[in-house]
């Protein structure tokens, strides 16, 4: 009998230190606790969304260039919702951490997609000078973000 | 229950006179059908009774005073008369049905009695047996009936124990299922209330409440350390950045200021006459209220305005500047010029900032340049672009109009090249290609800005819409590079709590 108290009474003090030290709590996945992928895939991703953001940037110019050569008006929207995309494409998960590098590069291009929406509505308004700030913050959005990206066997001088 | 023992005790006891009743005619029957003679006299004290058998003497007669009768020796030698209590109980004990029927209800009874909890202190036997000849009817006279009552009380005690374990095993069935109703109802009770309970309470304990964040492994807390770690170097770096565009674009702000201070009477006299800072002052104001007019026209009058001469001082300026900036750095690599000039220029530390801002730009897009390979089948469209500005800047309006034309096409030409169904072909990786995009880019920023000046020019007043353009333009960079700055200076800070925050909880954690 006194075995078999003692028995359950140790089983009691195990189940209860095992209720205590709360083991049954899982630890989250990497991506609950929102640590950025790593891997190369979600790595080409993040280039991938960069360059289209880049080249909807170059779109953007050279839909002006375009316009302004050939004297027609310029068709802004579709390159815009590109550079939307691109823009939706590198930013963090919901509740996820930002990659480095480029989470540098997320801010000019969000200001690019601002200096685009000034554009465009200035181009609505046909006001000019709305529209020449709109392109000075498209300019300086462009020049910040050169000075961010850091390719391969390019040596940045600082 | 209480009451199904006292229906058996009743039923128990109805059947006594069932018993005793038969008994007592019978003797009265037996002493009836004795023959009724003239009588007997007792010759010691001259009683007289009809029946010899009931004679009664008188106290005090030698042939018996007492009252009761006595039976006579004479009659039967067996069955002495005279006793009819014995006779009875004779009679009864040979009438067998009678107490084995008593045995039966008895033996019920004490079954009854024992299981609810009757006959404390006694084994089940002996309170079977006692109670059975205790309430036999005509125990009382010596008639015990013993045997036959046991016999019918028997199947009872022998399903004593059967029917005992039964009442265990219900009261155990019953105790049980009391108990799970009134926790079934503690527990909705508590529900109800909206209080936790401790079942709930130790699941917690043991795999955390359903609100809490799981906690992160210490691997996990060491790579979000080490990746915001990672960003806060990356945003001191934009910070430097944003930091040196803010201080050029204000270099290029008040250049421009002093400019156009050196081109106004007025503003040269209050120069010489209040010092830098009030011409700097008045002059700002005087481009705010062209900027101010300029506005108003526009809205006005949109962009019907004539093209005057006025502007070439500005449109060559701007010439020159696209040719440096953009063409010329293709000219340069072409020709085997490479960048040292420029290099050397950085080193010397002589640069104001706006320069030295300036001059990394370039060598930045000439490096770009020289990867992209683009330069030996650009050549010589550049070299004709090239003889075109030469003969703009000799004062050819018709041949800058063409160059213009010709920087138009040329920088969609490069935007073209690379595409990403181009950026294959000269070898390139994605980032790689992505700035070298970001540089063409910047080209054709500088090239649209030159064919917008154009445009902008085609106003009533060129000289002073120009400069309000022009303000306008130099504000919004300054504008902005102090936000960039401000944004990444608020940016570093967080990363930097953050990486705090992470180290130490990756420290702390086991």
């Amino acid at each position: 009998m006194n075995r078999l108290l003692s028995s359950l009474l140790a089983a009691g003090l195990v189940l209860t230190a095992a209720a205590a030290s709360g083991c049954g709590r899982k630890p989250p996945t990497d991506a609950e606790f929102g640590l950025p992928d790593t891997s190369e895939q979600a790595r080409a991703a993040r280039e991938g969304a960069l360059f289209e953001g880049v080249e909807a940037m170059m779109a953007f110019r050279r839909e002006q260039l375009r316009a302004s050569v050939e004297k027609s008006a310029p068709n802004y929207a579709p390159i815009r919702d590109r550079l939307a995309k691109a823009v939706a494409r590198l930013r963090p998960a919901p509740g996820g951490m930002p990659a480095p590098q480029l989470e540098a590069c997320l801010e000019p291009l969000e200001t690019a997609l601002a200096a685009m929406d000034q554009v465009i509505a200035a181009g609505k308004t046909g006001d000019p000078l709305e529209a020449a700030e709109g392109w000075a913050l498209f300019d300086q959005s462009a020049e910040t973000l050169f000075m961010m990206l850091k390719p391969s066997g390019v040596e940045k001088r600082q | 229950m209480n009451r199904f023992l006292c229906a058996a005790s009743l039923l128990a006891l109805l059947s006594l006179p069932a018993v005793a009743p038969g008994l007592v005619p019978a003797a009265t029957a037996a002493a009836a059908e004795a023959p009724d003679p003239s009588g007997v006299e007792c010759a010691g004290c001259g009683a007289t009774s009809s029946n010899p058998r009931n004679l009664r003497h008188r106290p005090g007669c030698p042939y018996g005073g007492d009252s009761s009768p006595r039976p006579d020796p004479g009659t039967d030698r067996e069955r002495p008369p005279g006793d009819p209590a014995k006779e009875a109980d004779f009679l009864l004990s040979m009438l067998a049905p009678l107490p084995l029927a008593g045995g039966v209800a008895f033996g019920g009874i004490w079954h009854v009695k024992r299981l609810f909890g009757g006959f404390k202190g006694k084994s089940a036997i002996r309170s079977w047996s006692d109670y059975i000849t205790e309430h036999y009817p005509m125990g009382a006279r010596g008639a015990s009936g013993g045997f036959w009552g046991r016999l019918g009380g028997l199947p009872f005690l022998v399903l004593y124990p059967f029917t005992w374990t039964l009442g265990q095993v219900g009261i155990g069935v019953g105790w049980c299922g009391m108990k799970t109703g009134e926790g079934v109802a503690w527990l909705g009770k508590k529900t109800w209330q909206g209080i936790t309970w401790p079942p709930k309470q130790v699941y917690y304990a043991f795999a955390g409440r359903p609100d809490e964040k799981p906690r992160p492994t210490k691997r996990q807390l060491e790579l979000a350390d080490f990746n915001f770690r990672q960003l806060r170097q990356e945003e001191e770096k934009v910070l430097a950045e944003t930091r040196a565009a803010r201080q050029a674009a204000a270099e290029k702000r008040e250049a421009f200021l002093d400019e156009f201070i050196a081109g106004d009477p007025d503003l040269q006299k209050t120069l010489a006459a209040e010092g830098r800072e009030a011409a700097l002052a008045r002059a700002a104001k005087k481009l705010d209220a062209y900027l101010h007019s300029y506005r108003e026209r526009a809205k006005i009058r949109g962009d019907q305005q004539a093209l005057v001469q006025e502007m070439d001082r500005t449109i060559s300026k701007a010439d020159q500047q696209l040719f440096e900036d953009g063409v010329g750095i293709f000219l340069d690599q072409a020709a085997g010029r490479l960048t040292k000039g420029w290099n050397d220029q950085l080193d010397s530390g002589k640069l104001t900032r706006a320069a030295s801002h300036d001059l990394r730009l370039k060598l930045r897009l000439a490096d770009v340049a020289q990867k992209t390979k683009a330069i030996q089948d650009e050549y010589y469209d550049l070299k004709d672009l090239g003889e075109s500005f030469k003969k703009a800047e000799a004062g050819d309006h018709e041949a800058r109009l063409e160059a213009h034309e010709k920087t138009g096409r040329i920088i969609i030409g490069w935007l073209d090249n690379v595409a990403p169904a181009k950026a294959g072909t000269v070898a390139l990786t994605t980032m790689d290609a992505a700035y070298a995009a970001t540089a063409h880019l910047m080209l054709g920023n500088v090239a649209s800005n030159i064919r917008g000046d154009m445009v902008r020019f085609q106003t009533a007043r060129p000289h002073e819409d120009a400069l309000a353009q022009r303000w306008s333009t130099f504000q919004s960079y300054d504008k902005f590079a102090a936000n960039a700055e401000r944004i990444a200076g608020i940016r570093r800070d967080q990363w930097a709590e953050l990486e705090k925050k992470y180290s130490g909880e990756a420290g702390g954690s086991k």
